[in-house]
This record gives C-alpha cells, sequence and structure tokens, in this order.
C-alpha cells in the first residue's frame, strides 16, 4: 500500500475533496429548517475544522464565517419579526410603539412581537447561517486558492488571472495603508470623501504598475500563448463550457429548490456536468501544463468525499420519508429528532479522524515550543 | 489533418445545436408546462357566499362573527376566483361553529373552515377530514393570528404553506396540465362539539403528548451538540495560533 493511502500519513488533503465534504453537508442544511439537525451540521464542521486546520492564514476564516452567521440571524430576526406582519402569530411577546404603515404592504414598524414570528426568523436564519458555515469550513481546511490550481486547462487563463488577483488584493490593503500614513505625515486628514479620492490615484497607479511588471516578467518566462488552436474549435470548446455550466446551475437549482419539475433537477445536473466534461476535456488537449507537486486522489480523499455525499443523500432520503420531521408544521412545538438525518450528519464528522493529519511544517504551532525558543 | 479538421468542426456544430436545443427545451419548458399552482387559498364568508380574499391573511382583519376559510388545492395561474371550501354555508355557518364559544370584552369570535382538499391534490397521502373551529382571539388580531389559534400553520418566508402540518413539504407547488375544478359537491364538515369548545384553544399537538417519547431524543441531540462544541473549543484551544 501506498503511503498516501494510509490516513496516518501526514500530507495536505486534497482541496477539492474538502470542497465537495462541504457542499455535501451544505446540501443536507438546504433541505431542512429543523434547528436539531442544523445545528448538528453546525457544530460537526466547527469540530472538523478545529480538528483539522492548518496554520495557513485562511485557516482562520471559520471564525469569521461564524460571525457573519450570527449576524445573518440578527438581521433576519430583525427583518421579519420587528419589521413584517407577515408571519405573527397568536403568542404576544410584547408590543412595540406602533407606527402606522398602509397595510397591504405586508411592512409594519413596531407593534406586536409574537414567540411565533421570533421563532420562525431564528430557524431560518439558522439555515442560511449554517451553509454559510460550510461555506467557511470549505474555505478554511481547504483554501480557494490551493483549490485554483486544479482548474481544468481548458480554464487555464481564468485560473492563472484568479490567483493573480488573489495574491495582489492583500497587496492593495498595504498600499492603502501606506499611501495613507503618507498622507497623515503631511498633515492630511484621511477621513471623508475628499481623502478617498486622493488615496484611488495612488493606489491605482500602484497596482497599475505592478500588473505591467508582472505580465513582462511572466511573458520572458513563457507563460506567454503559444497554442495553435483553430478559431471554430476554441468557440466550440467554450461553448460547450459555457452551455454545460449553465446546466449545472439550473440542475442544482432544480434539485435543490425542490419545487420545479422534476426533470430540471437531476437529468438537467447530469447533463450540465457531461457537456462541460466534453468541453473542458477538448479544451483541456490543447495545453499541456506541468503541475508543480500535485496533491494526490487517494483513499483518505475518498472517504472525506464519501462522507459529505453520506449526509446528503441521508438527509435527501429523510425528506422523501418524513418530510414533517424537517419541515416543522408549527415552530412552537418542540422539535422532533429526525434521527435517519441526524446520523447521516454525524457520519460527517469521520474527517477529523480520517483525513490525514497535517505534516509538522503546516500545523498549528502549540504553545510550548514559543516559549522554548523566548528561553533560549 | 483536414478530415480530422472537417470532423472536429461537424462535430462542434452539431454539439452547439444540441447545447442551443437543451437550453432553448429547458427554459421554454419550464414556462409551459406548469400551468398551475398547489396552495391554500384564503376566503371571507360574505352574504352566505365565498369570496376569494383580495388580500394576505396577516394583511387582513376579520370582524367578530365572520368566517374565514381556508382550501387547499390546484389553482391555475389565471384564475382568479380561486378554490372555494366545499362547505355548505347554510349548515356551517356562525352558529353552527361559534354557538358554543364565549369572548370576553376585548376578545371576538371568527369562525375558521379548513378544507384540506381532495385526494386527486394529496400527494400519495389521504388528506385529513375537513374541519370547523372557533377562534377566540384578541379584538385586533389578523387572519392569520386567527388561524394560528386553531391550527399549526408553517410560514416560509411570510408564505402560509402549510395547516397542520398538509402538505409536509413544499409551497405554492408548479402543478403541470392544471385544469380549474368547478362545481364540486359540499362534503360534511367536523364541527366543534358543544362542550369542547375552548377559550383561545391553542392547536392540538398531537406528537407533543407524550412528552417523554419525544424528549429524549431530543435530549440526546442536544448533549451530542454540547459535547462537539466543546469538543472543537478544546482543540482550537490547543492551537492557540488562531
Amino acid at each position: 500500500m501506498r503511503p498516501q493511502h494510509l490516513v496516518t500519513f501526514p500530507r495536505n488533503l486534497h482541496p477539492g475533496a474538502w470542497w465537495l465534504w462541504a457542499l455535501g453537508l451544505a446540501a443536507a442544511a438546504s433541505r431542512t429548517q429543523n434547528p436539531v439537525p442544523l445545528l448538528l451540521i453546525l457544530v460537526v464542521t466547527g469540530f472538523v475544522v478545529a480538528a483539522r486546520r492548518s496554520n495557513a492564514p485562511w485557516a482562520k476564516s471559520y471564525g469569521a464565517f461564524l460571525k457573519l452567521a450570527l449576524i445573518v440571524i440578527a438581521i433576519r430576526i430583525v427583518f421579519q419579526a420587528v419589521l413584517s406582519s407577515g408571519s405573527q402569530g397568536p403568542t404576544v411577546l410584547f408590543t412595540l410603539p406602533e407606527i402606522p404603515v398602509p397595510s397591504d404592504t405586508g411592512i409594519k414598524l413596531g407593534g406586536i412581537i409574537s414567540l411565533e414570528a421570533v421563532l420562525r426568523a431564528f430557524y431560518e436564519g439558522l439555515q442560511l447561517a449554517t451553509i454559510l458555515c460550510c461555506i467557511g469550513a470549505a474555505n478554511s481546511l481547504g483554501s480557494a486558492r490551493r483549490l485554483l490550481r486544479y482548474v481544468p486547462g481548458a480554464l487555464y487563463e481564468i485560473g492563472v488571472a484568479c490567483v493573480i488577483a488573489l495574491t495582489f488584493a492583500p497587496q492593495l490593503v498595504t498600499d492603502a495603508g501606506r499611501v495613507r500614513a503618507a498622507h497623515r505625515l503631511r498633515g492630511q486628514t484621511s477621513r471623508g470623501l475628499g481623502s478617498l479620492k486622493r488615496l484611488a490615484m495612488p493606489v491605482l497607479e500602484g497596482a497599475l504598475d505592478r500588473s505591467i511588471e508582472l505580465a513582462a516578467a511572466m511573458d520572458s518566462r513563457g507563460y506567454g500563448r503559444t497554442t495553435d488552436a483553430g478559431r471554430v474549435s476554441r468557440r466550440v470548446t467554450g461553448l460547450l463550457v459555457f452551455g454545460g455550466l449553465l446546466g449545472v446551475c439550473v440542475g442544482v437549482y432544480g434539485l435543490l429548490a425542490g419545487t420545479s419539475a422534476g426533470w430540471v433537477g437531476l437529468p438537467m445536473l447530469l447533463g450540465g456536468c457531461l457537456l462541460a466534461a466534453v468541453g473542458m476535456f477538448f479544451g483541456g488537449r490543447r495545453t499541456g501544463r506541468t503541475k508543480y507537486r500535485p496533491d494526490p486522489w487517494a483513499l483518505p480523499e475518498w472517504l472525506v468525499t464519501g462522507t459529505g455525499l453520506a449526509a446528503a443523500v441521508t438527509m435527501f432520503v429523510a425528506v422523501e420519508r418524513t418530510p414533517a420531521d424537517l419541515f416543522l408544521a408549527s415552530v412552537t412545538q418542540v422539535p422532533p429528532v429526525p434521527l435517519l438525518a441526524c446520523a447521516g450528519i454525524l457520519i460527517a464528522i469521520a474527517p477529523a479522524f480520517l483525513a490525514p493529519p497535517l505534516p509538522r511544517s503546516d500545523r498549528p504551532q502549540t504553545a510550548q515550543p514559543q516559549q522554548l525558543e523566548v528561553a533560549a | 489533418m483536414a478530415s480530422s479538421t472537417t470532423l472536429r468542426r461537424s462535430a462542434g456544430v452539431l454539439i452547439s445545436l444540441f447545447v442551443a436545443v437543451f437550453v432553448a427545451a429547458g427554459f421554454s419548458g419550464t414556462a409551459h408546462a406548469v400551468d398551475g399552482y398547489k396552495f391554500w387559498n384564503y376566503f371571507h364568508a360574505t352574504d352566505g357566499a365565498w369570496a376569494f380574499s383580495q388580500k394576505g391573511a396577516s394583511a387582513y382583519e376579520p370582524a367578530d362573527g365572520t368566517i374565514e376559510g381556508y382550501r387547499f388545492g390546484t389553482t391555475t395561474a389565471n384564475d382568479t376566483d380561486g378554490l372555494p371550501p366545499r362547505a355548505d354555508l347554510a349548515e356551517v355557518n356562525f352558529e353552527t361553529i361559534c354557538g358554543a364559544a364565549e369572548a370576553d370584552v376585548d376578545q371576538k369570535r371568527v369562525g375558521v373552515v379548513i378544507d384540506y382538499g381532495t385526494e386527486a391534490d394529496a400527494e400519495d397521502t389521504t388528506p385529513p377530514a375537513p374541519r370547523a373551529e372557533c377562534a377566540v382571539v384578541d379584538a385586533d388580531a389578523n387572519g392569520l393570528q386567527v388561524l394560528q389559534a386553531v391550527a399549526n400553520v408553517r410560514i416560509e418566508n411570510s408564505f402560509s404553506c402549510a395547516i397542520d402540518g398538509y402538505p409536509a413539504q413544499g409551497c405554492g407547488t408548479p402543478v403541470a396540465d392544471a385544469t380549474d375544478t368547478t362545481g364540486e359537491q359540499p362534503v360534511a364538515f367536523e364541527l366543534p362539539a358543544d362542550e369542547t369548545v375552548e377559550e383561545t384553544a391553542p392547536a392540538a399537538d398531537p406528537a407533543g403528548d407524550d412528552g417523554n417519547d419525544l424528549l429524549f431524543p431530543l435530549v440526546l441531540a442536544g448533549v451530542v451538540v454540547v459535547a462537539l462544541g466543546a469538543g472543537a473549543f478544546a482543540l482550537n484551544r490547543r492551537n492557540p495560533d488562531a
């Protein structure tokens, strides 16, 4: 057995596996508004991130997504419970002073706040927050930047452009800080719209300079485009990829919305995937590119992807079998525990143990070595 | 070389044609296949006849002594009359629904008629028996609060999707090849018995009665959530880098 098939051999897991795992959990979250499975998904993503997070800067992004999720819930409650009369129930919690608004608009300012409206807003907000946290987990475990290395050959140019943009974005913030510091040294105020104008010019100028330098450097190193593909074949692959991705979008919408006609879902998704794959295959044949130290796709990758998929599949089966447990008939009743769906979600915690441990250099530093360094 | 280019070109043209047909069929198909929607129709009983409500239940304030009607069923997109409850208003009227109910000074009595629709509109299930209830609510309660006083309502994005968990999922589900239903025969409604009318009776909760059966898995799930959350927190503390 080769070492990359061992779950104990330290290495970085393929970022694609993390994204598929997280998308499986997000798909499961999109099919229920029962807070029990939603909270389970939330803690499962948090646990796996805590267990398999690297020391890279993007690994901290889960915390940011968690904060964003809390803000989403708060906004949802304010807008739906305080500013809308659409879901107010008979259990009135308290009454705020009301500013009269024509009742046709469905908007209200103040007035009664009922338990039903607050709970409904909380459950709906929790669903969105959970999906956000799944994306946050994917981002912090397998960064979007590492994932960009695996864009298919047909989309090579777009991938390179994205990598450059992601690399230069932090530089832009540093630039802005420098220009601002220089303004302050000259005694100019760094507030208001006028300062923004003064700030924008040097920052844009610097970005343009850097782009030209980078373009020259890449050109001299042979990154310039030298493919000899004909115009027609280029257009056909472009059309195939675009049409395929469009089909994938419609298919995913049909599958997740759950309300549209049956053939919009899975058949459209599969058809779109097939078209996109054909397009990318033909497009990829044009260019032969090397990959620097590619991550293998071995047994741990299959296991991680499989657990995410298992969570999604059990949720879809549970929705078919006991829809009443996953779409609450009443928010004030004690939420039922859908055992099948919960079991599926708990399977998805396995990557905390099945994903290979990180190489020592990528692990977050523990407190002790740092103290030793200080002592030495 | 030349033959392979021609081959590729013709294949390309064929595939692009296929894509065009595929996409066109996709969009025109969604536009034409859906002629109707399945949802809860909302009615007011005025002058002994059902009138399709022009407002949402939350924007309408029913007066004391009136009757509200709800009917689940398929309505075509260009039907403006809605699908009324199959209740004979001569038999199901305010007297028979709310005759036994008593209201305080600052309360009002509103009859609520709930018709779960036909077998044809139910998906693999039998719709519950149609019933009528008397809601005794605060005098300024709106139609939605009146309904929620006698039934469980699943609201999604401020749209009433299900009454008493029926239908179990979906909201305004599109129906292909829908036809308008007309001239339905009235059906028998389950009226509240004289002695069982309660004041502001909260919706009967069939699952909530056996509290212990329901509470144990919930406590278990709660313990799992707390344990995993604590585990994640502890793992994070071990890696103070973040």
